[in-house]
């Protein structure tokens, strides 16, 4: 029970080193594993660490910032024009690339009263139930990214997705976006203000749907 | 007390504790390696590492499981294995209780996909249950190594 202290900082020592080989062994293991691209469904290998923390900015390449919507009720009962709008006009374009776009209040506000988007809150359900954008979908970031056919699932009709969570903090959003991007969508958006913004700004709200089914429809 | 600490402090009673997590972390491991997304999501789940190193994450930690538990079945460097596989259980033992203080209610993906059990105090129990093997593990025995 009582070895001789220098012979037990030498055993000490040994394990220590021991713990390091394996660690770092691990580590590498890990990295090679998964930088073979062996990593299951999705694919979640080094790109995924590799992916740009800073997404380019819709409304960032040159032009003034897009004016407020236009006037009218057009937010206040969704579903009550006849034929959704097209996005044409002084709806802003948004290039397909294969990375998420963020984008502003204001640009979110038009394709909102267009219903030039789909909408996607990639909060909890409990938030979403709370309050969400109407017409808006339900993926949380924890479903879409463990059962990436949640996402695959979903059909925009053509139409650009916009995801946001709860606002500026939040990066479920971007994370969702990315799913949706590996899911084949071209023309992704964050909407970085998210819940909170929108609903700060007075803009209309939807309550309830808050539970499973909503990640489906 | 000093009487069981001289019985566990035998080889065979060290090597058997070694053989046990080995085996529980074998298994842990390879399910965990099996789905890293699932295991990306669980970690996300703890909400206690921010979001961009979850993958990171996912990736490595089974492996590190996994060499772990491999040289505690070997006996090759098997004390350092069971350093850190201690050093795991005792961060994992401080995520599920930090998530249970939080009021979080998750699977633990502590077998990755394999297992059901839900973060709580029985979640918590195990792993002490087995940090204490892995600390026994990690003894150097009394007679020889």
């Amino acid at each position: 029970m009582s070895p001789a202290p220098e012979g037990k900082g030498r055993r000490v020592e040994s394990a220590a080193r021991g713990a390091l080989a394996i660690v770092l062994g691990g580590i590498a293991l890990g990295l090679v594993f998964n930088g073979m691209g062996r990593t299951g469904r999705p694919p979640r290998g080094l790109e995924w660490i590799a992916r740009p923390a800073v997404l380019p900015t819709l409304e960032g390449s040159g032009g003034p910032p897009v004016e407020p919507s236009p006037p009218a009720d057009a937010g206040s009962r969704p579903g009550s024009s006849g034929e959704p709008a097209e996005p044409q006009g002084d709806l802003p374009e948004i290039p397909e690339l294969d990375q998420p776009i963020q984008a502003q209040l204001p640009t979110v506000k038009r394709l909102f009263d267009a219903k030039a988007a789909l909408f996607v809150d990639a909060r909890e359900p409990e938030d979403y139930g709370a309050g969400h954008l109407p017409g808006s979908i339900n993926l949380p970031f924890d479903k879409s990214v463990a059962d990436p056919e949640t996402v695959e699932r979903v059909d925009a009709g053509g139409r650009p997705v916009v995801v946001y969570c709860e606002g500026f903090p939040c990066e479920v959003s971007t994370q969702v976006a990315w799913a949706f991007v590996q899911a084949g969508h071209r023309r992704v958006l964050v909407y970085t203000g998210g819940f909170g913004e929108w609903a700060g700004a007075g803009y209309p709200v939807a309550r309830g749907g808050g539970s499973a089914e909503g990640a489906n429809r | 007390m000093s009487v069981l600490l001289r019985l566990l402090s035998r080889s065979p009673a060290i090597r058997l504790g070694q053989i046990v997590i080995g085996g529980i972390f074998v298994v842990a491991a390879l399910s965990k390696i099996g789905d890293v997304a699932a295991l990306a999501t669980q970690v996300h789940n703890f909400r206690i590492v921010p979001i961009w190193s979850e993958n990171l994450i996912a990736m490595t930690l089974p492996w590190i499981e996994l060499l772990a538990a491999l040289a505690l079945l070997a006996g090759y460097r098997a004390r350092g294995g069971a350093w850190v596989v201690a050093a795991l259980l005792a961060a994992f033992t401080a995520g599920v209780a930090l998530a249970m203080a939080r009021g979080f209610d998750f699977e633990c993906g502590c077998f990755g996909t394999a297992d059901r059990t839900r973060v709580g105090a029985l979640k918590v129990a195990e792993n002490l249950a087995m940090l204490a093997v892995a600390v026994l593990a990690a003894r150097r025995p009394a007679e020889t190594d």
